[in-house]
């Protein structure tokens, strides 16, 4: 698989885009959401060629929401700006379509840096970067345990719920029949994950799982020569970002 | 067995947990039920293990769902608060009796809408993304206010699943072999009802 520039930069300086993204989304207005973050996504999407995934999945997340909040903000507007458009019994104001960009724009700024992150990062790269800084091997355990776990348990419980089929509980029918499949459905899947357990944690334990000593990778990552760069000058833009708008704040 | 074991087998509860939530949801849409089940496996992990483990679950929970749905992280906060309160509950003992079961379903239900609400209006504008959106744009299309509205509609959406999620896990604690209970940090509460 070729890698692109982005993706075979350092986890960590990736996460550090996404934090200081988020930062600065939290003390400015919809521009620099919508005019700022969003295209500069876009374009490093374009840049390591992931820019399909990308957009269909800041779609999926945002339209709902966008939609909704639009709506909504329009429908909550009793303020006195100039009308953009009028039809029939919609009105819709200048000032509800300003509340509207808003709102949503952190939210396009959470969706847009963090589907970049993990369409340019491999989640276990990412858990090894945290492990250097430190990070309890624990955590990566459970979030790729995780990651592994659920598409695990849904194949599971599709097969339970056609045992279950076969021993005469309906799954179709009215609300009551349905309802009194539900247990019968996930109650021996949890169950039995839980019976695993105790094997699992033996496994852990034998090797090494809860002692003290820092853990080795068979997976190496490095810092590509840009990394070092990239990483200060985003907390240090960030910094003078937020200098900025206190300044014009208070003055 | 020591107690760094039992706290393994928290830890290894957590994954387990958070499959449950994401599945959870999945099953009840299968079955093409009315609720919106996605807080049974942090449930169960407070009970199991306590607070810290039951609010670690709900904050991973929405923070893996938020790989690839991040519009849902703001939400972890009521994930938390809720495996925090579970958590609570179990210490109390109230997982074990159905006395206790209703009480710790009131205080989940409470502490959904203390904390879900307010995330709601303040990050989403009012919206939660599924069909109770409906729900409320037609109470503000009535006049009423943004908070009342997105109160109302939780309180008519958010309220049965929770209760229904509080008891199911009731009945899961219920079902678990006692050899395998035992082996969790509150595991001991249940061995003795």
């Amino acid at each position: 698989m070729k890698k692109g520039f982005i993706t075979k930069l350092y986890p960590l300086t990736k996460a550090m885009f996404v934090g200081c993204m988020l930062i600065i989304g939290l003390v400015s207005d919809w521009r620099v959401g919508y005019l700022v973050v969003l295209p500069l996504c876009l374009l490093f999407a374009i840049i390591d060629g992931v820019a399909k995934p990308f957009i269909i999945k800041v779609f999926g997340a945002l339209v709902v929401f966008v939609v909704f909040i639009f709506a909504f903000k329009i429908f909550l507007d009793k303020s006195a700006s100039p009308i953009v458009f009028q039809y029939a019994f919609i009105t819709i104001r200048q000032q509800g379509i300003l509340d509207a960009l808003n709102q949503t724009s952190i939210l396009t700024i959470l969706a847009s840096a963090i589907i970049l992150f993990f369409e340019t990062t491999d989640v276990e790269e990412f858990m090894i970067s945290l492990q250097q800084i430190n990070m309890s091997h624990m955590i990566s355990y459970v979030i790729l345990s995780t990651l592994q776990m659920i598409p695990e348990m849904f194949k599971k419980s599709k097969i339970i719920m056609q045992a279950q089929q076969a021993r005469g509980i309906e799954t179709e029918g009215n609300l009551w029949l349905r309802t009194k499949a539900f247990f019968p459905s996930l109650g021996p899947l949890i169950i039995s994950s839980i019976a695993d357990l105790e094997e699992r944690a033996i496994t852990l334990e034998v090797r090494g799982f809860s002692a003290d000593v820092k853990k080795t990778s068979y997976k190496e990552i490095n810092k590509t020569p840009y990394d070092r760069t990239i990483f200060w000058s985003l907390i240090a833009a960030t910094a003078a970002y937020i200098g900025w708008r206190i300044f014009t704040w208070l003055f | 067995m020591s107690k760094k074991n039992i706290s393994t087998m928290a830890i290894l509860l957590i994954p387990i947990g958070i499959a449950i939530n994401v599945v959870g949801g999945q099953i009840a849409l299968v079955l093409k039920l009315p609720i919106f089940i996605d807080v049974i496996g942090t449930i169960l992990v407070g009970a199991l293990c306590g607070p810290f483990f039951g609010g670690i679950t709900g904050l991973a929970t929405n923070l893996i769902l938020g790989i690839t749905a991040p519009t849902w992280i703001p939400y972890a906060i009521v994930n938390i608060a809720i495996g925090v309160v579970a958590g609570l509950c179990a210490k109390k003992g109230w997982f074990s009796t159905i006395k206790g079961a209703i009480i710790t379903s009131v205080l989940i239900w409470l502490i959904t809408q203390i904390t879900a609400n307010p995330v709601t209006v303040l990050v989403y504008g009012g919206i939660t993304g599924s069909g109770s959106s409906f729900i409320t744009s037609f109470l503000l299309a009535t006049g009423q206010g943004l908070w009342s509205s997105v109160i109302s509609t939780a309180l008519i959406t958010e309220t049965v699943d929770k209760f229904v999620s509080v008891f199911i896990v009731f009945a899961i604690l219920k079902s678990i072999p006692k050899r395998t209970i035992a082996k969790f940090p509150l595991g001991e509460d249940y061995l003795k009802a």
